[in-house]
């Protein structure tokens, strides 16, 4: 690959992050996000190829460019986020109510955390990625291992349809369609095909 | 002679008078073992049903950066993947290693990238010296194309 094209972070700043639209509603094909100020982004929006600059917005930090909630959120459906809270995925309904995904952990208490990606296409499936820690001491010695939790969710029966653990230190993803898993680890990458 | 029936007193009669004499707490105790190993049989092959095996593996200590002279690999722990497509990753880092290093770029870091399909075969690469600046990369699923920026 060679770059086509060189596109400065907004207002000139030193860093940025790139935001990708999931859907093909919006305008604009993805979102180039610096923070300028401790609560706000600054946020410039592209479209087409090479790239052109459709206008710029002030967001507050962590909130996605397109979908309006925060980047730790997930729409499943139109009356239903879920997000983590204390390590346990939680689904909260547009009323309010808030019930458990999962009852598990996937943590542990010794401290971790878990992110999530979102299929595109529906049968809407969601993937949790979480790293915890055992620790091990017999009084001699203490030592502390990582461990790794992937899960794939199905959103609408909220059951664990594919699950993969391992050690910690990965990076995973969950393909538009939801039906492939790539998890980086040791320097492979090894892809799974989801039932 | 020991006359162990001293020893094990009315919990004798739990094991050793047999299936029609066996007391109500000799019950509790059987039911309680046969749940608890069902328990765990149904929780271990509930796990084992829903582990998923890997279809293929990409060694990427064996990919080759085209035109770059840092090291190829993307390091252990510090590599980030994206799906394009269903068809298609990035394979991601800002931490490659150059052994060419350069007074311009004293810390010997660059950006590597490197595009798949699901079958391991490579179809680009791309390079980039991290300099002062944090280097990020994208893509967008609607126009199929990698893009990067700085």
């Amino acid at each position: 690959m060679h770059a086509e094209q060189t596109i400065p972070c907004p207002n000139t700043s030193k860093t940025c992050g790139i935001s990708v639209a999931q859907s093909s509603t919006v305008v604009s094909d993805f979102a180039s996000c610096s923070s300028s100020y401790p609560s706000q982004q600054v946020c410039d929006f592209y479209t087409g190829w090479p790239p052109t600059k459709v206008r710029q917005a002030a967001l507050p930090v962590g909130e996605d460019p397109f979908t309006h909630i925060a980047s730790s959120v997930w729409q499943v459906s139109p009356d239903e986020k879920w997000l983590f809270e204390s390590n346990h995925l939680t689904s909260v309904k547009a009323d309010g109510t808030r019930s458990l995904v999962n009852a598990t952990n996937f943590v542990g208490h010794n401290g971790g955390g878990c992110n999530g990606q979102l299929s595109d296409a529906s049968p809407r499936r969601f993937l949790a990625s979480c790293v915890g820690t055992h620790w091990y001491s017999d009084g001699m010695f203490d030592a502390i291992f990582g461990f790794s939790r992937t899960l794939l969710f199905d959103v609408s029966t909220k059951s664990i349809i594919g699950r993969v653990d391992g050690n910690a230190f990965i990076s995973s993803a969950l393909s538009p369609s939801g039906r492939k898993i790539a998890i980086l680890k040791g320097g492979k990458v090894r892809l799974y095909d989801a039932p | 002679m020991l006359d162990t029936s001293a020893f094990l007193g009315t919990d004798q009669n739990l094991y050793t008078t047999g299936t029609r004499k066996t007391s109500r707490r000799g019950w509790k105790l059987v039911k309680m073992l046969a749940c608890a190993i069902t328990a765990s049989c149904s929780i271990l092959w509930s796990a084992a049903a829903q582990s998923l095996k890997p279809s293929s593996v990409i060694d990427l200590t064996k990919v080759r950066i085209a035109g770059s002279a840092c090291k190829a690999n993307l390091p252990y722990g510090f590599g980030h993947i994206e799906w394009v497509d269903d068809s298609r990753l990035l394979a991601s880092t800002y931490w490659g290693h150059c052994d060419d290093a350069i007074s311009a770029n004293p810390k010997k870091f660059e950006t590597q990238a490197v595009l798949f399909d699901i079958r391991g075969v490579i179809l680009a690469t791309y390079h980039m010296r991290a300099c002062t600046r944090k280097v990020h990369t994208g893509l967008s699923r609607r126009s199929k194309k990698a893009k990067s920026t700085f």
